[in-house]
């Protein structure tokens, strides 16, 4: 019953020809390991098409919804992160493979006459696999794949005469924007597959016609890719997706950085790593024709000679042992791109080290240690970005405007910018911890918690009022008068009740700041009356002085020497002070020499606008 | 493989070839390349639409890109000559979304006289990363290839070490009357290829 069924199937269809011609292959000197890549490659690739054509399902090509859409999958949807690990580690798989095969092809000599032609459109396939691994690099629209991405389009336009337009016709225009990413994508999802499903169509119909290169041996004897061969396949397969599957759930799937902002540097910018070596290629030559153009040209060149000068006997080991250098040339290249970013983790710094006077070698040492820390400085921070970033998604979830907008308005990711931009030539932001911020010069207080308990108790302390801290680098050092006088006089002996007024003053005094992180000990200390002691404390005198004979502080004093302290430390307090310290609640007559950020009635004037400024006191008073 | 079965509709064997008609095949390759051809000439267009459009208007008809903008007031640039790097805030057209007010770019603003200033785009003119400003050692580095420029936008060049920067940093035109005039530093804001020796504007 079913012989008679297949056999009326096969006599309208043929599949028992097909069939049988697919399996029963020949294999001279049998089944082998070695032959494996090929499958693999076609298993790698069918997968990538079939993931990339369910990603494509989620993905929203537009520089206000690419990194959205891959965000999107990668944190929400169900076993998105999954999904994009295996299209993005199969791809590195990809790489690895070609390699591999080409070695065994060129060892074996299954290049030689008369398979040519197939060893050609080998060579294009793997062109267009690096093109795809290329254009794929670039679609989440990520800080990574944007600068990574943008170093090669620029390539493009070191092509002699028509390079600049070249340029602009796979950019889109003469800036990375929407149709980059409309023009990536169509390149990577339908031209590029496309033409890979071509040639690997030609690459086995030349496959099959020649079949597979192998002498007979008396000890193997022959035998047909079905079963033996297959399994060898299906197993390497097998392997190749666990592989796959193993990295992808251990790094829990491909990464994604901060959205990509072609105002915001991202020095940790790299190629992913099997493009490594040409960009270390880049650092080696003056001219990055010679690195980018020159030498892939020879390369390729060479390769595309390979089955005619393996005629003869001394050209086929000529090729292969050219080949094998070249792969271990990009292998070295690769690990000393490597070693070169992560240098400033595996050596002592330049301060550290000694080099017997050798002026040279310690600069560049230095040269290479700083390069390194700026790397490692730079990716750490992307991480940190986007950690917070991902925070912030969750709390406001992505505005229509994209990702950037939430990064550009958030008070913790600009207010650090801000402050190294505007502040840093005189102010640290900086606990010690050496992560913080330090200043050029040190001319002004070190602003990390100020308006805090812990910083205004500093600030009244005899030893450290003249420490770089607060006013050691500040023109008031030079006076012996006000502040200085009080702290370093007054309040240098106190007894047990001094200490008890000026601590109570402290608490009150901290209390106008509003800071967030305090809001608990302030309110605890309004509930039990130590507000209203310090309040009254701030009248009383210590030696010569209270602090109300210069400072005003609400109803209590007036304004006068010393700045207001009604709301010291508030948002609308360091607004006012950043906008102008000159104004009256300030220092009227005795600004040291801060200048003022936002005091000009044409917003347009101002160094800080409103919005930055708004953003830069929220940072600094630690406001989420 | 042959087929005895009547229901096969494979024919066995070839009509005999018929006398050359040089008119018909002409013709057939002609229509036949115009047909085939077509559906990538309809989309030529498209693909090189960013040759054939270069200049980028915005809403009303307004010229995105090329002008001045105001950057900074003097004032907020520290007399000692060191460089400032600043945001370029400017309209933005990104094929079908106009941006008013984005951030753009940014440059390198440094004091070198009482009313002069010098300004940098930070597109490092190798390949297009942004270069960062080293202020202990008073140079500008960057962080993709290690091309190195002096604080006055010169390519360093020490014998021996390898500067794969084809020129200095790409100086910006600043406008002079409005310098002395408002103290306002309004730069030409203009991103040129890189990998070049010469400067050319995008």
């Amino acid at each position: 019953m079913m012989g008679n069924l297949l056999k009326w199937l096969d006599h309208r269809t043929g599949y028992q020809a097909v069939l049988s011609d697919a399996l029963y292959e020949n294999i001279p000197g049998g089944s082998r390991w070695r032959y494996i890549t090929g499958s693999m490659l076609v298993f790698a690739f069918v997968t990538q098409a079939i993931t990339g054509l369910i990603l494509w399902a989620a993905y929203s090509a537009s520089a206000q919804t690419a990194w959205e859409s891959v965000f999107y999958i990668q944190h929400e949807m169900a076993f998105g992160w999954l999904l994009r690990g295996v299209h993005h580690y199969m791809a590195q798989s990809m790489i690895i493979l070609l390699a591999l095969h080409m070695l065994q092809i060129v060892v074996d000599g299954a290049y030689k006459p008369p398979r040519e032609f197939n060893f050609w459109v080998g060579l294009v396939l793997m062109l267009l696999i690096l093109g795809l691994a290329l254009t794929g690099y670039l679609l989440p629209w990520d800080q990574k794949g944007f600068w990574a991405t943008n170093v090669a389009t620029n390539l493009a336009s070191l092509t002699p005469v028509v390079g600049d337009q070249i340029q602009q016709v796979i950019v889109g225009g003469t800036q990375y924007g929407n149709h980059t990413l409309t023009r990536f994508f169509a390149v990577h999802a339908g031209l590029l597959p496309a033409l890979v499903v071509g040639f690997l169509a030609l690459h086995m119909a030349f496959f099959r016609r020649h079949g597979i290169t192998a002498e007979p041996s008396p000890d193997r004897s022959d035998q047909y890719f079905w079963p033996q061969q297959v399994l060898k396949d299906a197993v390497g397969c097998f392997v190749l997706m666990i592989a796959v599957v193993g990295v992808v759930v251990y790094t829990h799937g491909a990464e994604l950085t901060a959205p990509a902002d072609a105002s915001e540097p991202y020095a940790a910018a790299r190629p992913e790593w099997y493009f490594l070596f040409l960009f270390q290629m880049l650092k080696k030559f003056d001219s990055e024709f010679i690195g980018a153009i020159v030498v892939p040209g020879v390369v390729m060149g060479f390769l595309f000679l390979m089955p005619l000068t393996g005629r003869v006997k001394i050209g086929h080991i000529v090729n292969v042992v050219v080949l094998l250098v070249l792969l271990g040339g990009a292998g070295y290249l690769t690990v000393e791109a490597w070693n070169a970013d992560h240098f400033a983790e595996r050596n002592v710094a330049p301060g550290e080290k000694d080099f017997a006077g050798n002026a040279d070698a310690k600069s560049a040492y230095t040269d290479k240690y700083e390069a390194s820390e700026g790397f490692l400085k730079a990716q750490k921070q992307a991480h940190a970005d986007y950690e917070r970033l991902v925070e912030l998604i969750e709390r406001k979830g992505i505005p229509k405007e994209g990702a950037v907008a939430l990064q550009r308005n958030d008070p913790k990711t600009q207010g650090p910018k801000l402050f190294t931009r505007h502040c840093r030539s005189c102010h640290s932001h900086d606990d010690g911890s050496g992560e913080g911020i330090v200043a050029e010069s040190n001319t002004a207080p070190n602003l990390h918690g100020m308006g805090s308990r812990a910083w205004l108790a500093g600030l009244l302390d005899p030893q450290k009022i003249k420490t770089d801290h607060y006013f050691g680098g500040t023109a008031l050092m030079e006076t012996d008068a006000g502040m200085m006088e009080f702290v370093t006089g007054d309040l240098a002996n106190l007894d047990a009740d001094g200490k008890d007024l000026l601590d109570k003053i402290i608490v009150a005094v901290s209390a106008e700041a509003k800071l967030p992180a305090q809001a608990k000990q302030d309110a605890t200390a309004a509930a039990d009356g130590a507000l209203a002691a310090g309040r009254a404390a701030f009248e009383e005198s210590f030696d010569s002085y209270a602090c109300a004979d210069c400072h005003k502080l609400g109803d209590i004093g007036e304004l006068g020497d010393a700045p207001d302290l009604t709301g010291w430390g508030s948002h609308e307090w360091l607004r006012g002070m950043i906008a102008n310290p000159n104004h009256e609640r300030f220092y009227p007559d005795n600004n040291d020499r801060m200048p003022a950020f936002a005091n000009n009635a044409d917003p347009e004037r101002n160094q800080l606008n409103d919005h930055e400024l708004d953003m830069l006191v929220r940072w600094l008073r630690g406001e989420d | 493989m042959t087929t005895t079965n009547s229901e096969s509709t494979t024919p066995d064997q070839p009509p005999p070839r018929e006398r050359r008609n040089f008119l018909a095949e002409g013709a057939a390759i002609v229509i036949g390349g115009i047909v085939g051809l077509f559906p990538v000439a309809v989309g030529l267009g498209v693909i090189f639409d960013p040759l054939l459009r270069p200049k980028k208007k915005g809403p009303g008809g307004k010229v995105i890109g090329g002008g001045f903008v105001r950057i900074a007031s003097l004032d907020s640039l520290p007399e000692n000559g060191q460089p400032q790097q600043f945001p370029v805030i400017a309209d933005r057209l990104d094929a079908w979304n106009y941006f008013p007010d984005e951030r753009i770019g940014s440059v390198f603003l440094r004091r070198v006289g009482e009313n002069e200033v010098q300004a940098f785009n930070s597109v490092c003119p190798h390949l297009g990363c942004l270069v960062s400003y080293a202020r202990g050692k008073n140079y500008f580095h960057c962080p993709c290839h290690n091309s190195a420029f002096q604080v006055d936008g010169e390519k360093i060049e020490i014998p021996g070490k390898i500067n794969p920067s084809p020129r200095g940093l790409d100086s910006l035109e600043v406008d002079e009357k409005k310098l002395t005039q408002t103290g306002e530093i309004w730069v030409k804001f203009e991103n040129f290829y890189t990998g070049k020796k010469e400067k050319v504007v995008k």
